[in-house]
């Protein structure tokens, strides 16, 4: 598993999508199908860290991530004619990240399957092998911090899809309700109703730091 | 962070949840590597999206190809199952007939059987049906080998169906094969009771019991009645020494040995036995 960039919180131009930054992706659209190459880069350059970190919190896995957030733009732009204005374009290309992520993980799920060798292998990556850090025996702030952040990101690499993808969604990638709904394609009771089953999941595993 | 649009949107949370949703958004964020956007303009550049699935291949295909080849593994098995069981029980009707020698041609089973035992030298039955036929023969497990001058079938006789079917019974000429048949011997009461006029019904006399007595009335020709001589107008007066009344009945294990009847009221004994 490898852990990327880890950079500060303050990252707030990529957080949320307000509707200035949507109509403004959508007229970036518009240019990219005129052939402007910049607007392009524009949207790659508006989203590529949300997406990456998305993708790396769904996979826990940041190389991994990296290459999906890069699939996801390269699907869009070769899709960029199919795409309709009247979706947020967040939700698009959040929804293309999400299919790309579970099919990367059914893929996994597919190899260790079909790997003889698998079967007495130790997978950092595995669903099933989460152990909580005990916080008492590290001293170190920080080195303690590393290790808390670790163990979150295992807790939710560990949560069953359907609860990972909105637990990321909104707690983490700070989308609304409404809009994890619709990447989900999901009624928004529903989508309530997994992000809190998926919270008191995490709350079960990581009740060592509560 | 989370706190911001926690309460936004979300409505009421426990504390539990709350503070999952604030230990999630206190995460650190990772970045995309610097040449992110480099590395997306070189597969962009590359013309399409480096799918794990190729488009042009369905993904149904997937799972059907393997389906349809363990399909036709197994249907390739099953048929080659089903045809060698056709073709084995075709080759056991074709030396059933094979082994039937012509009435001209063949000498009797045993000297066919000797001559296997003697001169031939191991085969298969598949490569001489007629020796193992007569193997067969020779190991007795085959009892029915025809005679010379039996009535045999040029085309080949006999089929499977047929062989399994129950054996006809055969009944005396003149009698109905489809009328209910009567029972074996074994099935009469031999102390069930025969009545006079059965008695006189087989023997080949019509009677009539009037005035206290059996007159005959006829006889039907060569019947033991007729043959014996009793004629019409004739008084029944006896049969086995035995004095005839209206309801006289005789044992099941009757025998008619005489009959005395009073013809012009002179007592004349007619002896069946000797008829």
């Amino acid at each position: 598993m490898a852990h990327g960039n880890i950079v500060s919180t303050d990252a707030e131009e990529n957080q949320r999508t307000v509707p200035e930054e949507r109509s403004s992706d959508h007229q970036l659209i518009e240019a990219t199908k005129n052939g402007d190459e910049n607007a392009f880069a524009e949207i790659v350059a508006r989203y590529r860290n949300p997406l990456t970190n998305y993708l790396y919190r769904f996979l826990n896995d940041y190389e991994e991530a990296v290459d999906l957030a890069q699939e996801t733009f390269v699907r869009v732009y070769f899709a960029i004619d199919r795409y309709h204005t009247q979706y947020a374009f967040s939700t698009y290309v959040y929804r293309i990240a999400t299919n790309l992520a579970i099919s990367e993980l059914r893929r996994r799920k597919r190899r260790r399957l079909l790997s003889l060798t698998g079967l007495f292998q130790s997978d950092e990556d595995s669903e099933v092998e989460f152990q909580p850090t005990d916080p008492a025996a590290l001293q170190d702030d920080q080195l303690a911090d590393d290790e808390r952040d670790r163990t979150i990101a295992k807790a939710i690499a560990a949560l069953p899809e359907k609860y990972r993808v909105p637990i990321i969604l909104r707690d983490i990638e700070g989308r609304s309700y409404d809009e994890v709904a619709e990447i989900m394609g999901l009624g928004l009771g529903t989508t309530k109703s997994r992000i809190s089953r998926g919270r008191g999941l995490l709350r079960e595993k990581l009740e060592h730091y509560f | 962070m989370s706190n911001e649009y926690e309460n936004k949107d979300q409505g009421a949370v426990t504390d539990d949840e709350r503070r999952v949703a604030e230990m999630l958004g206190s995460l650190k964020r990772v970045e995309a590597p610097g040449d992110f956007d480099a590395r997306v303009r070189a597969r962009i550049a590359q013309g399409r999206p480096s799918s794990s699935n190729p488009t042009w291949l369905p993904q149904w295909v997937r799972f059907a190809v393997p389906l349809a080849l363990v399909a036709a593994v197994g249907g390739y098995f099953a048929i080659d199952r089903y045809s060698r069981t056709t073709v084995g029980t075709t080759n056991e009707i074709v030396r059933s007939e094979s082994a039937q020698p012509s009435p001209a041609a063949q000498p009797p089973a045993v000297k066919t059987a000797t001559a296997a035992n003697t001169i031939s030298p191991p085969t298969t039955e598949d490569e001489n049906p007629t020796v193992a036929a007569s193997r067969e023969t020779a190991t007795g497990r085959r009892q029915t080998a025809p005679k010379p001058g039996a009535d045999t079938d040029p085309n080949g006789g006999g089929s499977f169906v047929e062989a399994v079917r129950p054996g006809k019974r055969l009944l005396p000429r003149g009698i109905d094969p489809n009328a209910p048949q009567p029972g074996r011997p074994g099935d009469f009461d031999p102390n069930a009771k025969i009545a006079v006029t059965e008695v006189l019904t087989v023997i080949g006399v019509r009677a009539n019991y009037s005035g206290s007595k059996w007159t005959v009335e006829s006889v039907v020709d060569h019947s033991a009645a007729g043959d014996a001589g009793i004629k019409p107008g004739d008084v029944i007066d006896t049969i086995n020494d035995q004095k005839l009344s209206e309801k006289t009945a005789f044992n099941g294990s009757f025998t008619g040995r005489s009959i005395r009847v009073l013809r012009g009221g002179k007592p004349v004994v007619i002896d069946l036995i000797k008829k």
